[in-house]
């Protein structure tokens, strides 16, 4: 009775004991501690507490969730990046716009209201990189990115498999540019690689991937570290590593399906676009640079975290009209974000980001914002509205537009490339002079290049038409 | 309505659709569990609800990117929950370990802590704060929570063997608290609640 128990007897015995009516305590103390635990009395939540938090979840869930139906023309499965709009876009102009148009934006993660921007920023960086070292800078550069994603995430507890699997392909794209002598490039890639381990092992540790994930993963790092010059690969035994399956294009980006925090079928992985890409020179190129959301919805999470990739960056740019230092950096300064109220009801604006803040202007369906930040939340929109007043709107009130680049600001700034810009900038759709775009419906559609012709059916829109239509 | 194991998952996905009432039952399902969890392991009662609250709304905000990866669903909300617990013990600044006479020169418990006011409840809750994070979070499942072994190794992703092994390390740390703390009031308390 008094000889103490080793963890298997202690197991055993308290199996026992709890198969029936548990006894109120025992003489061995290990057991009798595990008695008084079990037979007190358990926390309560009495039922307004219930209501109280329950209430608070639903809140916040309101304020996540996505438009109404209605106020969208049509479903949309997936976001048209508008690439030859962006191509008059410096490559390296980006980089700046990423880390200093706004931090919400830079440091958005999947998920975040800002997140397609980011990620249409990206997809004209990685389009304007010309010769192979800048492609690969750029590749090692977004996959870096997207590792400072993922350790955002696990420091919140989740994590995005398919942020590895990006930043892999965007490794592999880079290797495909790197010889062995190239020792910095080769050392960058190496440092990227060793960044995807550490993430993919903290994610491990951390609990948050199942094992064949993990394998799959493990598989995908395996391969990138094999096609990185002068690398010896280690010695672990993976599985095949034969590059067939699902081969998608080299700039394999995930994008969810709206710009809200909710994303829909996220039971199966978040969807996967290829972006196929040919820029023509013609305005109405929007089809050339549709971004097909392929939802494969499986119940095993491994389908698509198997997905391989066939190194070939399949861009190729048109010719671009040569951007003075200056101009590039006016891009910078100049473009902005913008959204659409996509409700169908008048809108708040409020002093801040919440609904105890006091309303201190309207909007309605359809008007356009400039998109200046976005709360801790990830739920309210700073914005500022054509008049110049500064506000917050709730998120799923608003649809965010793709970014902009208003040729007409640069004009204003007296840039030298302002009309060359303006032949490929959607310069339309400043938001300077009004949100009426002549559109019927809110949404990304009224902001389409593609529709541009239709725009410039609205009588009241000003002289600036007569810019774009120089070239 | 009943919720089994195999209808979690439909029930998270729809929630993840953003389905409310699969939100609402998700909560209903999972919030009481949560709840004893943090009221166990913080050491002041009114902040409970304020945590619980916090875990459910991270819930349907981290639900696009939750992936159901074969782990009880309640794993992630009490991973959730551990690390709102660590957060709100960095910002108060306190440590785990709240000494016996700090307790005792506390206030009388306002009226939310009535919940807790229960002598045996308290001692338990002080007595199992000494203990580390992994410690407190099997003891609880196992005791708190009736969980099987094999129950707790699922939803900790931990081997049966270790969950014995952690069980045996933090109940003799809890059996001697416990020793400790009942010689230790009774020396300063003379016996008598405040």
């Amino acid at each position: 009775m008094n000889k103490k128990l080793n963890p298997d007897q202690l197991a055993d015995r308290l199996d026992s004991l709890f198969a029936a009516d548990v006894p109120p305590g025992d003489s061995d103390p290990l057991v009798d501690a595990a008695l008084r635990l079990a037979n007190a009395p358990r926390p309560q939540m009495p039922p307004d507490m219930l209501e109280r938090v329950q209430s608070r979840m639903l809140e916040a869930h309101r304020q996540n969730a996505q438009p109404q139906p209605q106020s969208q023309p049509t479903v949309r499965p997936s976001r048209v990046i508008h690439l030859p709009r962006w191509a008059a876009v410096a490559s390296f102009v980006l980089v700046v716009f990423l880390a200093g148009l706004t931090p919400a934006m830079a440091g958005s993660t999947p998920g975040d209201l800002l997140y397609p921007v980011k990620q249409a920023l990206e997809q004209v960086e990685l389009a304007l990189a010309g010769e192979d070292v800048a492609q690969a800078n750029v590749h090692l550069t977004q996959a870096e990115r997207r590792m400072d994603e993922a350790e955002t995430l696990l420091a919140r507890d989740t994590f995005t498999p398919s942020l590895i699997t990006e930043a892999l392909a965007h490794l592999l794209n880079a290797t495909e540019q790197i010889s062995a002598e190239d020792t910095a490039l080769t050392a960058h890639a190496t440092q990227v690689l060793g960044r995807v381990e550490d993430v993919l092992q903290q994610a491990e540790q951390q609990q948050l991937t199942l094992s064949n994930t993990l394998t799959d993963l493990q598989t995908e790092l395996q391969t990138a570290r094999e096609q990185i010059p002068g690398l010896v690969p280690p010695t672990t035994v993976v599985m095949e590593s034969s590059p067939t399956p699902t081969a998608v294009d080299a700039a394999v980006l995930v994008i969810p399906a709206t710009a809200t925090a909710t994303v829909t079928s996220s039971a199966t992985p978040t969807l996967t676009v290829t972006p196929s890409v040919t820029p023509t020179d013609t305005p109405t190129n929007t089809p050339t640079a549709t971004a097909t959301a392929t939802d494969t919805p499986t119940d095993t999470p491994t389908a698509t975290a198997t997905a391989t990739f066939t190194p070939t960056l399949t861009l190729t740019p048109s010719p671009l009209p040569t951007l003075s230092t200056a101009t590039m950096t006016l891009l910078a300064t100049t473009a902005k974000v913008t959204a659409t109220v996509s409700a169908t009801e008048t809108v708040n604006v409020r002093s801040g980001p919440h609904t105890d803040y006091l309303i201190i202007a309207t909007l309605q369906p359809g008007d356009s914002v400039t998109v200046i930040g976005v709360d801790d939340g990830n739920t309210w929109l700073n914005v500022i509205l054509t008049d110049g007043t500064v506000g917050w709107v709730a998120a799923y009130l608003l649809t965010i537009d793709e970014p902009l680049i208003s040729a007409d600001s640069l004009a204003e700034a007296g840039a030298q490339d302002a009309d060359a810009l303006a032949s490929v900038s959607n310069s339309d759709n400043t938001s300077e002079q009004g949100g009426d775009f002549g559109c019927e419906h809110s949404g990304n559609y009224c902001n389409a290049p593609g529709q541009e012709n239709k725009t410039e059916n609205t009588p009241d829109k000003d002289n600036k038409k007569d810019k774009t239509d120089k070239k | 309505m009943s919720v089994t194991p195999a209808n979690i998952q439909s029930l998270v996905e729809r929630a993840q659709q953003g389905d409310e009432s699969a939100i609402t039952t998700l909560y209903q399902t999972y919030v009481e569990l949560i709840y004893r969890y943090i009221a166990y392991r913080i050491p002041t009662a009114h902040d409970a609800e304020d945590l619980t609250g916090e875990v459910f709304v991270r819930m349907v905000e981290g639900l696009p990117n939750y992936r159901y990866t074969g782990a009880p669903f309640e794993s992630w909300l009490y991973r959730i929950a551990g690390a709102r617990i660590a957060d709100w013990y960095r910002q108060t600044n306190r440590r785990e370990h709240v000494e016996l006479t700090e307790h005792l020169s506390d206030s009388k418990p306002s009226p939310e802590e009535h919940l807790l006011e229960n002598v045996e409840l308290d001692l338990l809750r002080e007595a199992i704060q000494v203990l580390n994070e992994e410690q407190q979070y099997i003891l609880l499942l196992r005791f708190v929570e009736r969980k099987s072994h094999a129950e707790v190794a699922e939803i900790t992703g931990k081997s049966v063997s270790a969950i014995k092994s952690i069980q045996h390390r933090a109940l003799t740390r809890l059996a001697k608290e416990l020793g400790e703390e009942s010689k230790g009031r009774h020396y300063l308390r003379g016996g008598q609640d405040e």
